[in-house]
């Protein structure tokens, strides 16, 4: 179980780092308690080493990285415009990185100025520019480099003036987006963004900086990424194995709290809790559904459990099919399932019954947007469902994965049947692909079935939430739902230059959007962790971003 | 036999090709859209969709999709997984760490397949032969998964002798617990087998003979019983290591060991057909050379058995 000798070297330098403090010292508080502050400047808190349980990142490309385990990799290596913090109110936002000089609009949100400080550099020493943001920013959108996130250029997000010509492999370069000084960019949208939703959208891996070298072989690059954050990569990712990035010395920010991290791979969440039991990893930031019940009791105060990741999950209703036609039935099935019980008793309180779409970690979320309809009451839902006559044919199915274990699915399907007296069973799928094309095929004749789908949002807006699912021809919105209304209010919202303003037009389109029913959200997931005895200021944000720079090595491991 | 080997070899040819068709068309014939699955619960990028379409040649019908695939092969380009990594490069990771946790395995399993086999055997009816019965009718009857969680626990987290997971410590201390686990079924097949066939001999005429003439029992047993009694344990092992490489799927994943399995359980989740093709093609020779080798070690264990 012991690490390296490498590692009992380090334990002894920590050893008599802490000598050093207790004799300094008066106080000599130590940092245990997740919650302390991270400017806290106990020497012992800074220093060591540690690690993270990580799932093999897809790459480590910032414009072409879209899953969490690559963004927190990145997240350490590269500093961008702006990075989400959690609020006092418990809300998270961007905020604007040590790079940033200034961000204004001169014509209410279609012309922007990007502003960055003089002196940044790359861990190779290439210079950091405006024309190194555009010549990124223009990579990323090319069509024929194959970037997962070029789209934020395009007009589901930021809608920069000439994505369309780059994303069709037209034009090398955005002709909205020209450098305007050494250090000044400017950036012309097909129309106007609030400052709120403008600075979520640059806050994704895919506006961190790139250096040219990136540009010329993408795939060395990949396997060796150089950045401008607080981390560096000086030892070569081991695919399948692991990844280690040490403190970046000429970091101009404010450094990390950890020597260096390792970010080790499992493809299973049990063998990442196994090691965690024998301290044998640092943080694990999911734990396996098997082991939720003994979590707490195993980890104690290790052991984090906190409402509003940025992620649901929801049911939706095939409108076309005759069974789920009448607008009542849907509320009935809504209404006859009991959330609460279903995440307390089979998912042990990691997940919460969603009222709205957005939990209250977003800027206008946690609401009770869905009302009537999301309230669990039997004898309601069964007198609901009478008044329409019942279900035709009186079955319903929902759809499940095959090979899983289906337990909430399970769960919901018996209480329709106790609730409702209707014949539940469950229609499985291979995988959800194969899910959404039978959805597709779905016509009036058809009985059809209630899918079930997961979302996570990309940045804190109840926007993000909402717009991308249901939007009419968004690529996302898997049950075809249009409504212009809804459509309307997205876009006035994302318009309105004040964020009062544009919450609300959001929540209106949430509020259109439940009333015609469609599709509910069942569940807010939580954000679950555990962390090692050798750690301590372990936070995982709600979009499952770890705050890897504040963690403390108490104790090398 | 050098012409038999080189005509059992050129047999691999076609069944190379057939396992390919094969594999490829059932890959084909998963129901989904493998790409769709790539952006489920995240928004969706239609250009990025697009570019992979094209890259992996999925807009095209299943015969250009193989024959496509086919001449990657010739050029030795095996193709990559979606997320661009070179098929061959994956190989050069994973199969490394497969084969030495399959040859580990395949160690125990002689080691103490055979020798507490013959050990059994030589004490019919005694207590160890009782126990040896009862131990490997529990490991026969316990599912592997569970065996492999138990010995996890037990001796990664319960006694910390080992790390529970990874193989970061390296050979042997990070493999010696999932190859025992691979190995569990396999041992306990073997240890019976060579108990059975051992007793056989000991009770046939030849061994009779051969005690009555007054050769030592050492020699008796090396010469005579256990030469013969080890053609169909033979048999067995040879099938069995092709079956270890390829069947670590549930102790790969149990212990993370990232090998083939894990690798091969992955690609199929994800529809990236080159590489269960690449994948499942090379446990198939695999498999086909092992039987050649089994096959050629009958004539030297028994010089009755002739080539031609």
């Amino acid at each position: 179980m012991k690490k390296s000798r490498l590692g009992a070297a380090a334990v002894s330098v920590t050893a008599l780092a802490l000598i050093l403090t207790a004799c300094g010292g008066s106080s000599g508080g130590s940092s245990a308690g997740g919650a302390s502050a991270a400017g806290s400047s106990a020497p012992a808190a800074t220093g060591g080493t540690f690690s993270v349980a990580s799932e093999e990142p897809q790459n480590l490309i910032p414009s072409n990285c879209y899953d969490l385990y690559c963004a927190n990799v990145l997240n350490m290596m590269f500093t961008g415009l702006f990075r989400f913090e959690t609020q006092a109110d418990g809300t998270v936002v961007p905020v604007a990185t040590e790079m940033v000089d200034s961000i204004t609009t001169a014509d209410g949100g279609t012309t922007w100025s990007i502003k960055i400080k003089d002196g940044w550099t790359f861990t190779n020493g290439e210079k950091i520019t405006a024309q190194t943001f555009a010549d990124t920013w223009n990579f990323a959108a090319y069509g024929d480099n194959g970037q997962q996130l070029g789209f934020v250029f395009g007009s589901s997000q930021l809608n920069v003036v000439g994505y369309d010509d780059v994303a069709a492999n037209k034009a090398k370069t955005m002709s909205g987006l020209t450098v305007a000084g050494p250090l000044e960019l400017q950036m012309k949208l097909v129309s106007p963004l609030g400052e709120g939703i403008f600075y979520n959208f640059l806050a994704g891996p895919q506006i961190f900086p790139m250096p040219s070298v990136a540009f010329t072989d993408v795939e060395a690059f990949n396997k060796n990424p150089i950045g401008n954050g607080q981390y560096m990569m000086n030892t070569p990712w081991v695919p399948n194995q692991k990844i280690v990035i040490d403190k970046n010395p000429n970091y101009l920010g404010t450094a990390g709290n950890a020597d260096s991290i390792e970010f080790r791979v499992y493809n299973d969440t049990t063998a990442e809790w196994a090691d965690l039991q024998a301290n044998n990893v640092d943080v694990v930031p999911q734990i396996p559904q098997a082991a939720l019940s003994t979590a707490a009791s195993v980890l104690g105060d290790r052991y984090v459990n906190t409402p509003g990741a940025l992620s649901f999950s929801y049911s939706f209703f095939p409108l076309q099919s005759s069974t789920f036609a009448k607008k009542e039935v849907r509320q009935a099935i809504a209404k006859a399932i009991n959330m609460d019980q279903i995440n307390e008793k089979l998912l042990f309180n990691t997940q919460t019954k969603a009222t709205a779409f957005a939990p209250s970690t977003i800027p206008g979320g946690g609401t009770d947007a869905c009302g009537d309809s999301c309230v669990y009451d039997p004898a309601a839902a069964k007198a609901l469902l009478d008044s329409v006559g019942g279900i035709p044919g009186n079955k319903v199915q929902i759809a499940a994965l095959q090979g899983s274990p289906n337990t909430v699915a399970k769960a919901e399907c018996d209480q329709i049947q106790t609730n409702l007296g209707v014949n539940c069973t469950l229609k499985l799928f291979p995988d959800f692909g194969a899910l959404l094309d039978a959805y597709g095929k779905i016509t009036a004749a058809d009985a059809g079935f209630i899918g079930g789908l997961g979302w996570g949002a990309d940045n804190p807006t109840l926007q993000n939430m909402i717009a991308p699912l249901f939007g009419t021809d968004s690529p996302s919105n898997y049950i075809g739902y249009s409504n212009p209304t809804f459509d309307a209010l997205i876009s006035e919202g994302n318009a309105a230059a004040d964020s009062a303003t544009q919450i609300a037009k959001w929540q209106e389109a949430q509020k259109v959007f439940y009333d015609d029913f469609a599709a509910y959200a069942t569940s807010w997931r939580n954000t679950t962790y555990g962390y090692s005895t050798n750690v301590s200021n372990v936070i995982v944000n709600p979009q499952g971003f770890i705050n890897l720079d504040q963690i403390q090595v108490t104790k090398q491991g | 036999m050098g012409r038999y080997a080189i005509r059992r070899i050129l047999q691999m040819i076609p069944v190379f090709f057939g396992t390919t068709f094969l594999i490829y068309a059932l890959m084909f014939a998963l129901p989904g859209d493998p790409v769709r699955n790539l952006t489920i619960g995240k928004q969706t990028n239609p250009v990025y969709l697009e570019y992979i379409r094209e890259q992996f040649n999925l807009n095209q019908p299943f015969i250009i999709q193989y024959l496509d695939y086919l001449k990657g092969i010739l050029t030795l380009d095996f193709g990559k997984t979606f997320n661009g990594t070179p098929v061959l490069e994956i190989f050069q990771q994973r199969w490394p760490v497969s084969v030495t946790l399959a040859l580990t395995a395949f160690g125990l399993e002689v080691l103490f397949g055979i020798g507490f086999g013959i050990w059994a055997a030589l004490r019919k009816g005694k207590v160890f032969d009782h126990l040896s019965l009862t131990g490997t009718l529990i490991v026969v009857a316990v599912p592997v998964f569970v065996l492999g969680y138990v010995a996890q626990w037990v001796f990664g987290v319960k006694l910390g002798w080992v790390a529970p997971a990874g193989i970061q410590d390296g050979w042997p201390k990070s493999y010696i617990v999932p190859a025992a686990v691979l190995a569990s079924l396999s041992l306990a097949y073997a240890l019976r087998l060579t108990r059975q066939s051992l007793l056989e001999a000991f009770n046939s005429d030849y061994v009779r003979t051969a005690k009555a003439k007054g050769l030592p029992p050492g020699t008796v047993l090396r010469k005579y019983s256990l030469r013969n009694s080890l053609i169909p344990v033979v048999t067995f092992l040879g099938a069995d290591l092709a079956t270890l490489m390829g069947g670590a799927v549930i102790t790969e994943g149990i212990f993370n060991i990232p090998g083939i399995g894990q690798q091969l359980y992955q690609s199929i989740r994800l529809h990236e057909s080159v590489v269960v093709v690449g994948i499942v093609t090379v446990l198939v020779i695999i498999y086909l050379f092992a039987n050649l080798i089994v096959d050629l070690l009958y004539g030297v264990l028994d010089p009755r058995i002739r080539y031609e």
